[in-house]
């Protein structure tokens, strides 16, 4: 017997004092000490079960036999008591399907929302021309078309009058 | 040669019912000793027994002969027992041991030796006293040496039962065992 041994041997309220053990402990001042440590909780339990003994010993006497547990009646109301909870237990099943499918219809239904709201936002947002031309277009007159507008000075010189002309075109033919 | 636990219950998932009144009387005593223990009170620790065995009978043909019965009923009775007692904290059903300790000490269970008069005050004293250091032990402490002393079970049943390791089972009982003694030692005075 080892140490392990000896501890299961001495907790164990229905194989106490085995030979085997009283001779571990003969040889082991550890386990010697533990058991002297444990002595009085061990002792409680040990009384504890030798009065259950004798009041198990007393009802067995007294009585013909173990009492009948699965009567007729009994066995309706575990069999009654097994079905009802089926039945709740379903319910509670099918509730949390349709909660789940709720909350997966709702968060859809917000995402969507959030990606309409998001479409239209930016729909109300002005314009930003994705052609920087356009700006250009719509700020710089066509000196082409509209040789008027040209103001002759020392800095203006016919490569102007190109840029102008081709931002105004090529805005239009790109808008087009 | 007795059936095994695991052979009865086979033949009740066959329809063979009676067989389970041997079950019954096979661990009726070791959990109504735990459960009287742990709640205090004989006639709730019956009902409680009472509920464990209809589960397992409601439950029969959920059991697998691949797992010991044992630790599949102990560890419903101790579930019913926790859930019995946490329902008694919000709707209390005996007065509170801690204002009338006297009222508790009626409801534990009364030792039905015959012999009456002094012995059986003494057996009422010392389960009393018994269930009070306990209830002053961790709960983990406390159902591993319920489980031990009161239900017989090996240590890798109370592992199993009580979803610890082996060597946790051990050290739960040593250490619960070891606190058990320290407080005999302070009140050596007071044992019956």
């Amino acid at each position: 017997m080892n140490c392990d041994q000896a501890f299961e041997c001495l907790t164990d309220p229905f194989h106490a004092g085995q030979p085997e053990l009283e001779q571990h402990l003969a040889g082991c001042p550890r386990c010697r000490q533990m058991q002297e440590t444990l002595e009085p909780a061990l002792g409680l339990f040990a009384e504890e079960h030798h009065s259950w003994e004798t009041e198990a010993d007393e009802c067995f006497s007294q009585d013909a036999g173990p009492a009948e547990f699965l009567s007729p009646s009994i066995i309706r109301l575990a069999d009654h008591a097994a079905l009802q909870l089926q039945r709740q237990t379903k319910p509670v099943r099918t509730q949390r399907k349709i909660l789940t499918k709720a909350a997966c219809c709702v968060a859809l239904v917000l995402f969507g929302a959030a990606i309409s709201y998001g479409v239209l936002a930016v729909q109300d947002e002005p314009q930003k021309p994705s052609v920087p031309g356009q700006i250009i277009a719509e700020d710089v007159p066509c000196l082409w078309l509209s040789p008027e507008k040209v103001v002759v000075t020392e800095q203006t010189r016919s490569r102007d009058v190109v840029l102008s002309c081709l931002v105004c075109h090529v805005g239009t033919s790109s808008s087009n | 040669m007795q059936p095994t636990d695991a052979e009865i219950m086979e033949q009740v998932q066959s329809g063979q019912l009676a067989l389970f009144d041997e079950l019954v009387a096979r661990y009726r005593g070791a959990l109504l000793r735990v459960a009287v223990s742990k709640l205090g009170d004989e006639a709730w620790a019956e009902d409680v027994v009472q509920e464990t065995f209809l589960a397992v009978y409601a439950a029969r043909h959920s059991y697998k002969p691949e797992f010991a019965f044992r630790t599949w009923l102990w560890t419903i009775l101790l579930n019913n027992c926790k859930k019995q007692w946490k329902r008694s904290q919000r709707k209390p059903r005996v007065v509170s041991e801690s204002a009338l300790p006297t009222e508790v000490a009626r409801s534990i269970s009364e030792p039905t030796v015959s012999d009456s008069g002094l012995q059986g005050i003494l057996l009422t004293e010392r389960r009393e006293l018994v269930h009070e250091l306990l209830n002053r032990l961790s709960e983990v402490q406390a159902d591993a040496l319920r489980l031990r002393f009161f239900g017989g079970l090996q240590f890798d049943e109370i592992s199993d039962s009580m979803g610890c390791s082996l060597s946790g089972a051990k050290r739960r009982v040593k250490t619960g065992l070891e606190a058990l003694s320290r407080m005999l030692d302070e009140r050596k005075g007071d044992l019956p």
